[in-house]
């Protein structure tokens, strides 16, 4: 199976899920600083690459792990990539498709917009580690539940 | 190879393209309004439906023909298609991407709006129909250009593989 995390812009939540699912970032605690600094997953999506899907890694049962900026699209994105999959005989239910643009909180979506416009960047961090806090346990429950689906459906 | 004509809504130039491309419709005379708006999908294509392939037929190399509307997310649906490719090791060539949108005019423009988006077929239907009418040489010229190019790539691709 592959999974797309998929959220607006790709830059923060959606890496931090799959980050989490591969196990490249912790499932215990909230990324760090560093973690931010130095885990390239959260450097990959910027507002010029929105659509480019990222390789993240792959989980322990062997799913490779994707995440994705959609803006505001996700609906005619996964439309259009479930119809190009049956297009070249490859099946569509093999892709599985997780929204994480719900867990942003007002913290995510303000470090974000600084962090990535490079303006006052250890407030912006500092915005983004508050925000992770807040949301991680929403983030850990969200990939257990995509893990045990994924389980299921072998 | 497959073949995808774009445009915004697949319910106009999309289909206006891939029809001449799969011989629906002539190349050497200008359609009656009954020849286009039967076409499969003419100013049918729902909101809900922007995004979805439809198949439209096979031209005459076996090469199969799809419409997809992008709405305004041309740039972002591009992006997100030739990275499923490249997970799913598709060449590039495979898949070829067509706008359709830049041959369309004002006329099937408002009448487009008209018709699907405020729901008024009547006034809008006629107008995308004498739209497609005035600018069908334009549509018959992207086509050629298409055909053109494929039979590059398909001796391209033979070159190779001899």
């Amino acid at each position: 199976m592959r999974v797309v995390y998929h959220s607006y812009g790709g830059s923060f939540s959606s890496a931090l899920a799959a980050g989490i699912h591969t196990g490249e970032l912790s499932g215990e605690h909230p990324p760090g600083k560093d973690d931010i600094l130095s885990c390239s997953l959260f450097h990959r999506g910027t507002p010029g690459n929105h659509g480019v899907i990222h390789y993240a890694g792959t989980d322990e049962e062997g799913n490779e792990i994707y995440f994705m900026g959609s803006r505001k699209a996700f609906h005619i994105i996964e439309n259009a990539l479930r119809g190009i999959l049956e297009i070249v005989r490859e099946d569509p239910r093999q892709l599985d498709f997780v929204d994480t643009f719900p867990l942003n909180n007002l913290e995510m979506r303000a470090g974000i917009f600084l962090y990535h416009r490079k303006i006052i960047t250890p407030a912006a961090l500092a915005l983004l580690i508050k925000g992770s806090q807040k949301a991680f346990f929403d983030f850990t429950a969200l990939i257990d539940d995509v893990k045990y689906h994924l389980r299921k459906g072998r | 190879m497959y073949i995808i004509y774009h445009c915004y809504g697949s319910a106009h130039s999309s289909v206006i393209a891939s029809a001449i491309h799969v011989g629906m419709l002539p190349t050497n005379r200008i359609p009656s309004s009954e020849e286009i708006v039967t076409l499969p999908h003419f100013d049918q294509t729902r909101r809900d439906e922007i995004g979805s392939p439809f198949y439209v037929g096979r031209d005459e190399l076996g090469i199969e023909v799809y419409i997809l509307g992008m709405a305004n997310n041309k740039e972002v649906l591009i992006k997100s298609m030739d990275s499923l490719l490249k997970i799913y090791h598709i060449t590039e060539n495979q898949l070829m991407l067509v706008d359709s949108l830049s041959q369309i005019n004002t006329l099937t423009r408002i009448g487009g709006f008209l018709s699907r988006r405020l729901g008024m077929i009547k006034i809008g239907r006629p107008l995308t129909i004498m739209g497609v009418q005035k600018a069908y040489f334009k549509f018959v010229h992207l086509v050629e250009g298409v055909k053109e190019k494929v039979r590059e790539t398909m001796s391209e691709n033979s070159g190779s593989a001899g």
